[in-house]
């Protein structure tokens, strides 16, 4: 029974080996990707003109891989035709055209096949960018970060340390500046006279809107009171009246109730999104080791695969 | 299976929500999102800052991102998770971007907002999606070619082939019935889409849950399940219905991450009942789904968005009314493209001075694009004011209210920005206004009628989709022309006069009264007139200006008739504050915060009645004289004035405006006798 199964199982497998050699074989071999003296130079020289100084070995060998990259990705782009349509190469290369031949009077459509015939698809720098991030787009796209890897995530940042957030419940009497002609003149001399006493109920005048926070943070204070208030109620000890503060309203005597200090949660949009920006750079590793495979990668003076070159 | 988005952020979280759905079965509250043990929220009332009296948050209902046609097609790149992004006070590169992809300017709010929901056209998702992504059957189609070369008048071309020309039942031609139920339509009465759709647009419905299923991950991505209920997001979009360019587009807001696999769309639901019905169909109770549906630029409508009759030509009946009304408790009193509260050109609105704030001067979405034809001047019947009287005049012909609005402002911004509505650097707004694709053209930023738009606020007990939800139910909310003013406004019979010093406003005002948005309750027996309590303070940043004054506006029926009056409440209409128009320096004094309890003496307990505040500000110079000033436009020189900048000397549009807000209002029914 199980050579019955087994037999044509394997015939199977083996005439898609035959056929894949029989494609392999007649599949021209694709162009190798090539970076040149001059590219190495000019890496050299761009490196130079940013940071003062010559890379060094590791440094030029770094910024030469980083080319083969992005040059292995715009070949990919180009074989799963993402410059069609593509409003920037569309762009760019037409305008390369006119720029060439600024006498020509073919439409953007003709100058845009002339280029692709031309090859200049292949060997512009802003397409080659542009097809590189397109690809770099489509392998976020097809990345998932599942929920028990979010919320290991979450359990992990929860034992960071993170900015505390101070949460305040407040009374304030406010010195109206609509009423008065020297409100902070009016709250000083009821602060100086109350001491540590209490607020007479009939101090200062009514703020309908504004004269209760409960749990507000100091964002939320700012908003609604001006960041001079904030910042005063920030600084306040608990449990004594200070001030005065000025606002746009007037100026305020106010007595912080209590404070609450609390870590936030973590932010959960961050730790997906950096659990999504993980999870692309193993993806487009992975590609990239396809590419290297797919395509030969030749290096002026280098010895394939190993950072030796000339000088 | 997405756009490109600038390199900003990309969209992927739609796998995970996806995988999320399917795991909790559609359930709202899993508790994903927690952001540690014990940190997660698991009902209501646990958010650090709850308050019983409730806390006013300030947020945008209406932003449109890359997903909508109009806003794809004028150069915006961003996704809805670079929207919460903004909303949520970081810098962000907008459009336009240079050859290599790079923002050409950034933005960054000076406040975050308390909440954002992103509304983009649910129409053309799938188009658009189709037409961008080279690996979709249909991008090589020659509508999708021509959108790609073409992105202007393919953007006309869409909207009139796909929500515009094929609703001839919608032709001003009342007298020939036969016209209104042409097939055009559709034989089973829907709108066809475009041909590279497939046979029942079913490639482009598909199309279509790629751009919706992101919109629900960025809403989940960014709403703040924790009990520090930072930011709160909604699951929306926009049905986008305008038979002859006429508006009826609605903002439909869904309560909770329970959404239909598909949002309604105008093509196969081509009427408010329609989409009403399907939402209906689509969002179940038992589901965990609730929506409800927002209206906006009722000015732009030409007579068509406060019309008494069904979808059939028929007069509402009361169960019309009443689907109406429940299922739209709010209307934008004001956004981007105008003001919708009042008009200032023709009936009662003459008698308002403050009714000329920011109105369009045509009555539907045409504009001035075609020199006038297919457009003509608004129509008071446009406006919220005049459709809440004709509310009343319902419910006493039928029985029924189907305008019982409350109101918000929002932006509706087409650059991804939400909460982007100061008059200082507005950059306009893309959208339908000034395309900005790969250069940024020279002058106004925008169309100079257009304007930078408003905020919603919600007084809530803490920031929560089910607190805010809740809250735009019962209409307990406001709108602003962007700043935050803070505004209450109670009624009832029983409010004290000394309510604005007794230190305990918002208390009284629920203890003794209802607030902004409800129906008073029935008058005691010995009641005398109702009172209003109203209490505003200015907002305190520097950009902002002091309250000039407050008023209350009523209206109501009385034989049969529609009346409204405005009466001045708070503070001083004769302040003398203005503005010098060579600097946009502003002078005057103004007021820090206003509060008064009112009654009306003219209430006659048999005459059904709303009342509505608006608190006004001084003076301030408008963004388009702001961007003329700057520029150093001189109008008495017309030759010196370049083209871009002719808007500035357009003697229609005003100079100055004074910002504001807008309380929902309070409605007064005579008890059934």
């Amino acid at each position: 029974m199980r050579r019955l199964v087994r037999a044509p199982l394997l015939h199977f497998l083996a005439l898609g080996l035959v056929l894949l050699a029989v494609r392999a074989g007649m599949a021209p071999d694709p162009a190798p990707i090539r970076i040149g003296h001059a590219e190495i130079a000019e890496l050299r020289a761009t490196w130079r003109a940013q940071e003062g100084a010559e890379p060094d070995r590791a440094t030029l060998d770094g910024l030469v891989r980083s080319r083969v990259d992005e040059r292995l990705l715009a070949r990919e782009g180009l074989r799963l035709g993402l410059h069609r349509g593509d409003p920037v190469v569309r762009q760019r290369v037409v305008r390369n055209m006119r720029f060439l031949e600024p006498d020509a009077d073919a439409d953007d459509d003709a100058l845009y096949r002339r280029a692709v015939a031309l090859g200049m698809l292949e060997r512009d720098p802003v397409v080659q960018r542009r097809l590189a991030q397109r690809v770099r787009h489509r392998v976020a796209a097809g990345v998932a970060v599942s929920e028990a890897e979010v919320r290991a995530a979450l359990a992990r940042s929860g034992e960071q340390q993170r900015a505390v957030v101070s949460r305040y419940d407040l009374r304030h009497v406010l010195f109206s500046a609509d009423r008065r002609r020297d409100p902070a003149g009016d709250a000083a001399a009821v602060l100086a006279r109350i001491a540590d006493a209490d607020m007479p109920a009939d101090a200062g005048d009514p703020f309908p809107l504004g004269e209760r926070f409960h749990a507000a943070t100091r964002d939320t204070i700012a908003g609604r009171m001006g960041s001079a208030f904030a910042a005063a109620v920030a600084a306040a000890p608990e449990g004594r009246w200070i001030g005065p503060a000025t606002t746009p309203f007037g100026a305020h005597l106010i007595r912080v109730e209590a404070v609450s200090r609390r870590a936030p949660a973590a932010d959960r949009s961050r730790v997906v999104a950096a659990l999504y920006d993980a999870a692309d750079e193993r993806a487009l590793h992975r590609l990239l080791e396809r590419l290297r495979e797919r395509y030969p990668v030749e290096v002026a003076g280098r010895v394939p695969a190993l950072a030796e070159w000339a000088e | 299976m997405r756009l490109v988005s600038g390199g900003v952020l990309r969209g992927t979280f739609t796998a995970l929500v996806v995988a999320m759905m399917g795991a909790c079965g559609g359930d709202t509250t899993s508790g994903v999102g927690a952001g540690g043990a014990g940190d997660a929220r698991d009902g209501p009332g646990q958010c650090l800052g709850f308050d019983a009296l409730r806390n006013p948050y300030f947020g945008d209902l209406h932003v449109h991102t890359t997903y909508s046609l109009d806003a794809n097609t004028q150069g915006t790149r961003l996704t809805p998770h670079d929207a919460y992004r903004y909303a949520r006070g970081e810098p962000l590169g907008i459009q336009p971007y240079d050859a290599d992809g790079n923002a050409l300017r950034t933005s960054q709010l000076a406040r975050p907002l308390d909440f954002a929901a992103v509304t983009d056209h649910a129409e053309l998702f799938g188009e658009v999606d189709i037409c961008t992504d080279p690996e979709l059957a249909g991008y090589d189609s020659v509508e999708c070619r021509y959108y790609r070369r073409n992105p202007q008048s393919a953007f006309t071309l869409f909207n009139l082939f796909a929500v515009g020309l094929p609703d001839l039942s919608r032709l001003p031609i009342s007298d020939l019935p036969l016209i209104t139920r042409l097939p055009l339509i559709g034989a089973d009465g829907t709108v066809p889409r475009m041909p590279f759709c497939g046979l029942g647009g079913e490639r482009c419905l598909e199309a279509a849950k790629t751009p919706w299923r992101d919109t629900q991950a960025a809403a989940e991505a960014f709403y703040d399940r924790s009990r520090d209920c930072a930011f709160t997001t909604f699951v929306g979009y926009e049905w986008t219905g305008a038979p002859l360019s006429n508006n009826l587009h609605r903002n439909v807001l869904f309560r909770s991450a329970a959404v239909p696999e598909q949002p309604p769309a105008y093509q196969e639901f081509p009427e408010p009942e329609l989409l009403w019905a399907a939402l209906d169909e689509r969002c179940r109770d038992e589901d965990g789904c609730d929506f409800l549906t927002i209206p906006h630029n009722s000015n732009l409508s030409a007579g068509l968005m406060f019309e008494t009759v069904d979808k059939d030509g028929n007069a509402y009946t009361a169960e019309v009314a009443a689907e109406r009304r429940r299922n739209e408790p709010l209307a934008e009193i004001y956004q981007h493209k105008g003001s919708s509260e009042c008009l200032n050109t023709a009936g009662a609105g003459m008698q308002d001075e403050l009714c000329g704030f920011e109105i369009l001067p045509y009555n539907n979405l045409t504009g001035d694009r075609f020199g006038g034809f297919n457009t003509g001047p608004p129509v008071p019947q446009d406006f919220l004011r005049e459709a809440l009287k004709e509310g009343l005049a319902q419910e006493a012909a039928i029985g029924e209210n189907p305008f019982r609005y409350g109101f918000i402002a929002s932006s509706d911004t087409h650059l991804a920005t939400p909460g982007l509505v100061a008059e200082d650097g507005f950059p306009g707004h893309g959208g339908a206004g000034m395309p900005a694709i790969d250069t940024l053209p020279a002058g106004l930023t925008d169309l100079v009628e257009y304007s930078p738009g408003g905020l919603a606020v919600i007084w809530a007990e803490e920031n929560t989709r089910e607190a805010l939800f809740a809250a735009m139910e019962r209409r307990e909310v406001y709108g602003t022309s962007g700043n935050r003013p803070v505004v209450r406004f109670f009624g009832g019979w029983d409010l004290p006069d000394n309510q604005c010093g007794s230190g305990d406003f918002a208390g009284i005002g629920y203890d003794r009264g209802v607030p902004m948005g409800a129906m008073l309750p029935g008058p005691p027996a010995d009641a005398g007139a109702p009172a209003f309590a109203v209490a505003a303070t200015r907002d305190p940043a520097s950009g902002a200006e002091p309250l000039q004054r407050i008023q209350i506006v009523k209206g109501w029926i009385a034989g049969g008739e529609k009346h409204e009056a405005v009466y001045e409440v708070a503070g001083d209409p004769t302040n003398g504050a203005g503005v010098d128009l060579q600097t946009c320096e502003t002078r005057g004094s103004g007021f820090a915060q206003l509060c008064s309890v009112w009654r009306d003496p003219d209430f006659d307990p048999q005459q059904r009645a709303f009342y509505y505040a608006r608190v006004v500000e001084n003076p301030s110079c408008r963004w388009s004289h702001r961007q003329c000033v700057a520029a150093g436009i001189d109008c008495a020189d017309p030759d010196g004035v370049p083209d871009a900048y002719a808007g500035c000397c357009d003697a229609s549009i005003p100079d100055t405006i004074q910002e504001r807000a807008w309380t929902s209002p309070i409605w007064y029914r005579p008890e059934p006798s």
